[in-house]
């Protein structure tokens, strides 16, 4: 007997039959979940991927034919490269911002004795923030008028007042702001666990070789928690190349589309009738999101299996 | 890992330079308020604003106002009169609780079935959820939309609560817990003579409770402040959420500083609520990450 037929005899040794009673009892509970999974999730994903292949409009109720026009108007198409840009400067900036802030505050929480909790509760809370409320703040702090807080801050300094979010060149970044003060907690809380998490006598033990603060951090805090870190990251930029919320309640991706953002767009673009150009933007985009996160999956498995070998 | 950490003495304790250390504690609480108070004063001024006069007040131009000329409570009422907040607060709670109860029901069930039932296909399903979970939203949004317009939902609350029921994170998230529940517990019930339907409500359920506690309170707070997608299909405006009451606040009003104070009053008894219950369930809530996941 040669080796494939070994093995084939093996698997048919170790397969569990269709109907036995646990797997029907099983497929039953699962019949109504996974049914409408399948028309809510698979088939709505499916479509969505099919139609990005049309030239679908409200108008046109039936897929006529099979093109890739979508994708070629897609490729040409200067606002839809605007949108990517902002959106990739929106994700790199939020995700710096989103993380540097809530391992740094996590690290500061975790030095002092006395008050953890009530520091975390007390820097948890800007999570329960909505896009809708955090976009009203930022018309409060960066109105463009003489009235905005902001500006009133510069003038009491001296300075001329801003445009803010009117401003082609600072649109996006006034945008992000309030966003990036209010948006680093869930990071905060998962860097605090992770770091509660490293064996104090590591910590001890460097401290006693005369290592300095910096170096136990890098040597010691990073390598422990870097699952924490990569999880955070791929979270932020998952959440950052999708990001809708304050373009669209602000300046509706304005002035001349300098703060359009990829979701955005998208969601315009389906208003307008635009369904298959809709679906051909989610799908390009739906490209990198899958991409990062089968990396990071891969990643963490790899760190995993090297923290075993250790 | 953890088990160490108790065992050796807090390091500080150690340190022979006590000085410097008081002065690095004062400089990290220092800090930290800093952070504290940059997020809670634009509320602040937010409120400030909520309870300013509407009737004949302008505002100083290049004045910021710490404190209100008067304290004008009657704002709230007319703010949730005007914008019509209270019907917003029903359906906001309608679509809230029934999403999240719903989906609670579903990721009790898919999960203790992936977890403790052997069956043929158990991992192609596993990895199929698994998958999704990956999918971004926006690309289902589009053709959801389409389906619930074909539907006839959209001017119903079924729009907003019944697409995404099966919560695939939720799933895991009880397939997790229930993964670390020893199967010995569950065969006993079997050996008694508990059917299906009994042992899953009276013995899983009841394990299960810390874990769809927490399901229920990041849920429910992610319902509260969604409005993307009610937005995208709620047709009616007799169902507008809270949150879409707040977007529309004041549309087709006069604007001027009126509508200013007003929208500030709402959206501050838009967040109240929130507030309220991440200040009685904060401990399930930040305890409940750490549930959820991250070694």
């Amino acid at each position: 007997m040669n080796d494939s037929t070994l093995a084939l005899a093996q698997r048919k040794k170790r397969k569990t039959k269709w109907f036995t009673h646990e797997a029907i009892t099983a497929y039953l509970w699962l019949l109504f979940p996974l049914a409408w999974w399948g028309v809510f999730f698979l088939f709505a994903f499916v479509r969505g991927f099919v139609f990005s292949f049309t030239n679908l409009t409200i108008s046109i109720s039936k897929i006529s034919r099979f093109t890739f026009e979508q994708y070629t108007r897609l490729f040409a198409d200067d606002v839809f490269w605007t949108a990517f840009r902002n959106t990739i400067i929106w994700t790199l900036v939020m995700t710096a911002l989103n993380n540097g802030l809530g391992l740094f505050v996590a690290y500061l929480i975790s030095r002092i004795h006395h008050g953890q909790k009530a520091w975390l509760t007390l820097l948890f809370w800007p999570t329960l923030v909505s896009a809708v409320i955090s976009s009203q703040i930022t018309t409060l702090v960066f109105n463009p008028s003489d009235t905005g807080i902001m500006n009133q801050i510069i003038a009491a300094f001296g300075g001329k007042p801003l445009a803010w979010y009117n401003d082609p060149n600072l649109s996006l970044f006034t945008l992000m702001i309030i966003p990036a003060l209010l948006g680093f907690s869930s990071q905060m809380l998962i860097y605090y666990v992770a770091i509660e998490g490293i064996p104090k006598s590591y910590v001890e033990a460097a401290i006693m070789d005369g290592a300095s603060t910096w170096q136990i951090f890098e040597h010691i805090y990073v390598p422990s928690i870097n699952s924490a870190i990569l999880y955070n990251c791929l979270l932020s930029i998952i959440g950052g190349l999708q990001v809708i919320g304050p373009m669209q309640l602000i300046t509706n991706g304005g002035p001349s589309n300098s703060s359009m953002s990829i979701t955005l767009y998208m969601y315009n673009a389906l208003i307008g009738g635009e369904n298959g150009y809709a679906c051909a933007i989610a799908v390009a985009t739906l490209n990198v999101i899958m991409l990062l996160s089968i990396l990071q999956i891969w990643l963490q498995h790899r760190i995993s299996r090297s923290e075993e070998a250790l | 890992m953890t088990k160490m950490k108790h065992l050796s003495v807090p390091l500080e304790e150690k340190n022979d330079r006590p000085a410097l250390h008081v002065f690095l504690k004062v400089l990290i609480v220092l800090v930290l308020t800093v952070f504290a108070f940059l997020q809670v004063f634009p509320f602040y001024l937010e409120f400030i604003q909520s309870v300013q006069p509407i009737e004949g007040f302008t505002p100083v131009d290049g004045k910021v106002y710490f404190w209100p000329v008067s304290w004008n409570w009657s704002n709230y009422a007319t703010a949730i009169q005007e914008g019509d907040l209270l019907t917003g607060l029903r359906n906001t709670l309608i679509v809230s609780f029934s999403f999240t109860l719903i989906s609670a029901v579903i990721i009790l069930v898919v999960g203790y079935v992936l977890s403790k039932k052997k069956f043929k296909g158990r991992n192609v399903v596993t990895i199929a959820l698994l998958i999704t979970m990956m999918v971004p939203g926006q690309m289902l949004m589009i053709t959801n939309y389409q389906l619930v317009s074909a539907l006839n939902w959209t001017s119903t609350f079924a729009a907003l609560i019944l697409p995404g029921i099966v919560n695939v994170s939720g799933i895991f998230l009880v397939k997790a817990f229930m993964d670390s529940v020893p199967n010995e517990i569950l065969e006993a019930a079997k050996v008694d003579g508990a059917g299906e339907v009994r042992s899953l409500f009276q013995i899983v359920l009841p394990m299960c409770l810390p874990v769809l506690a927490t399901y229920f309170i990041m849920t429910f707070i992610a319902e509260w402040n969604d409005y993307l997608w009610p937005m995208l299909v709620t047709g009616n405006e007799a169902l507008y959420t809270i949150q879409l009451k707040l977007v529309f606040f004041g549309e087709g009003g006069g604007g001027g500083w009126r509508e200013v104070f007003l929208r500030s009053a709402a959206l501050i008894s838009t967040l109240l609520p929130v507030i309220v219950v991440y200040a009685l369930c904060q401990k399930k809530l930040i305890g409940g990450l750490n549930i959820s996941g991250i070694k």
